[in-house]
């Protein structure tokens, strides 16, 4: 998808309090902003409009490698405030390495009653995008069937000719996602290949929001007499929750299945100091945010682990190794993510230097990765005047293409607004 | 098990819906993003948005 259309489907998902994190499609997504990010190719520009809270369009143009372009337009049922690309949150539109607290169960709307008659409307979402020179259009409908079930209907379709009627890219794909906290399960169809899959997810202890909190504040002020096996907590270590999950795919048309497990560590993000009417309380050490996850495919034979931690405010590290059980072929993947905070107005009034440094607005973003199969790559995001760029490029250093070590490189421009005056 | 009248029946009916909505998709957001929201362009604004991006929308609060 477009950046500004996963922006705005984001932006939608949570308005609508829906928990995107607790997908198992989703376990590895801190490595991968860190390690799987893209790189643009040519040169890219994109223009878009959000005339009110519902509609929005957006229209790109890719100048090269070749010149073709493309027209979106994106419909939701609830207000979305997407903001200008000038004063956006520069956070909420990269993709980034970031931990998610404890899912809670999703919920609902609630009823909204004006009259003695029931208004309140299921949400819903539709985006449609036509590339101009193809005309293959590109389709998704999400809405929120209830509290816990979300259904997503993407297409994407090329024009019917009777020329091409063989190397059509047609493909219909229908997802369900139940999600309830403890565990989230999706359901998915693909018509091409007639593929029905099942993935779920389970998350380990408790979730939030589930009214535990006079529980853990009980904990520290525990003294006692100790059982004679008993061992004393063991000081150091992470503390966060574990996240389990598989999938299964089948074929009906091919005739072929597929499986693959994961599990996720995951550090919990910073509590804030409950509020304990105990005399006593535990201080918690400050843990770097870290995932380390495992993902295993028996049938491919593909085994993968990595490692993520935010090891200052402004650098995230990843590392990732990918193992071929049959084949023995390896891969070992390391990333960066380094924040760029520009120096706050000379005639600003805050006095004390701690709070000077946090209230340094981040400008840009510098993303890099280095592996031994592939090539290196840099990236750099930023903001200049009201427009987002991305500049990259993709480097070869292996003995093969000494010649030519640049593979590709590019540039992408984006600008943004709307125009509601809607607060 | 449907008849082989029946499969390609049915296959005639998926092409033409398949065909049907590779080309109502678009104008139907269009459609539903301007009756659904408030003010209510005119018709020949909404021809005139969907070409030109940058349509200035700030007139709409002053008129009354």
């Amino acid at each position: 998808m477009h950046p500004f259309a996963s922006y705005v489907l984001r932006n939608y998902y949570k308005a609508t309090g829906w928990n995107e994190d607790n997908l198992f499609t989703n376990l590895t997504r801190s490595s991968d902003a860190i390690l799987d990010f893209n790189v643009p190719k040519g040169l890219h520009l994109s223009i878009s409009k959000s005339p009110n809270a519902l509609f929005k369009t957006t229209y790109s143009m890719n100048a090269m490698p070749s010149l073709n372009g493309s027209v979106g337009y994106i419909f939701t049922s609830c207000d979305l405030n997407v903001k200008n690309s000038g004063d956006v949150r520069f956070k909420d539109m990269v993709e980034r390495f970031r931990v998610y607290d404890q899912p809670r169960r999703p919920e609902g709307k609630g009823e909204e009653w004006l009259a003695g008659e029931r208004v309140d409307t299921r949400d819903y979402l539709m985006y449609g995008r036509l590339y101009i020179p193809t005309g293959r259009l590109d389709a998704l409908y999400s809405t929120r069937l209830s509290a816990n079930l979300q259904g997503i209907v993407a297409a994407i379709s090329d024009p019917p000719s009777p020329l091409s009627a063989q190397a059509n890219v047609s493909n219909l794909m229908l997802s369900l996602q139940h999600d309830v906290g403890k565990w989230c399960t999706e359901y998915t169809y693909s018509a091409e290949d007639s593929m029905w899959g099942i993935k779920a997810l389970h998350n380990f202890g408790r979730i939030a929001g589930s009214g535990n909190a006079a529980d853990s504040s009980q904990t520290p002020t525990r003294v006692g007499l100790k059982r004679i096996d008993e061992e004393d907590a063991v000081e150091g270590g992470l503390r966060g929750r574990l996240s389990a999950g598989a999938e299964i795919y089948l074929s009906a048309k091919e005739k072929s299945a597929g499986v693959s497990t994961g599990i996720r560590f995951s550090t919990i993000p910073e509590a804030k100091t409950p509020s304990t009417g105990g005399s006593t309380s535990i201080i918690i050490p400050p843990q770097p945010p870290t995932t380390i996850t495992a993902l295993f495919n028996p049938m491919l034979g593909h085994l993968s682990g990595a490692y993520s931690a935010r090891v200052s405010p402004d650098l995230a590290l990843s590392s990732r190794f990918d193992f071929n059980v049959y084949s023995y072929e390896s891969e070992w993947t390391m990333g960066a993510e380094y924040w760029l905070r520009r120096d706050n107005d000379p005639d600003s009034e805050l006095s004390s230097p701690a709070v000077e440094s946090s209230k340094k607005r981040i400008h840009g973003v510098v993303k890099a990765r280095a592996s031994t199969n592939n090539d290196v790559a840099i990236l750099w995001e930023g903001r200049m005047r009201n427009m987002l760029i991305s500049l990259g490029v993709i480097a070869d250093f292996s003995s093969q293409s000494r010649v030519k070590p640049i593979r590709a490189m590019g540039m992408e421009l984006a600008y943004f607004s709307s125009d509601d005056s809607v607060s | 098990m449907p008849s082989e009248d029946t499969k390609e029946r049915i296959a005639k009916v998926v092409d033409v819906t398949r065909t049907f909505l590779h080309y109502a998709w678009i104008p139907m957001i269009i459609y539903v993003g301007f009756t659904r929201s408030n003010p209510q362009p005119s018709l020949i604004k909404c021809v005139a948005i969907s070409i030109f991006s940058e349509y200035d929308f700030t007139n709409y609060y002053t008129q009354d």
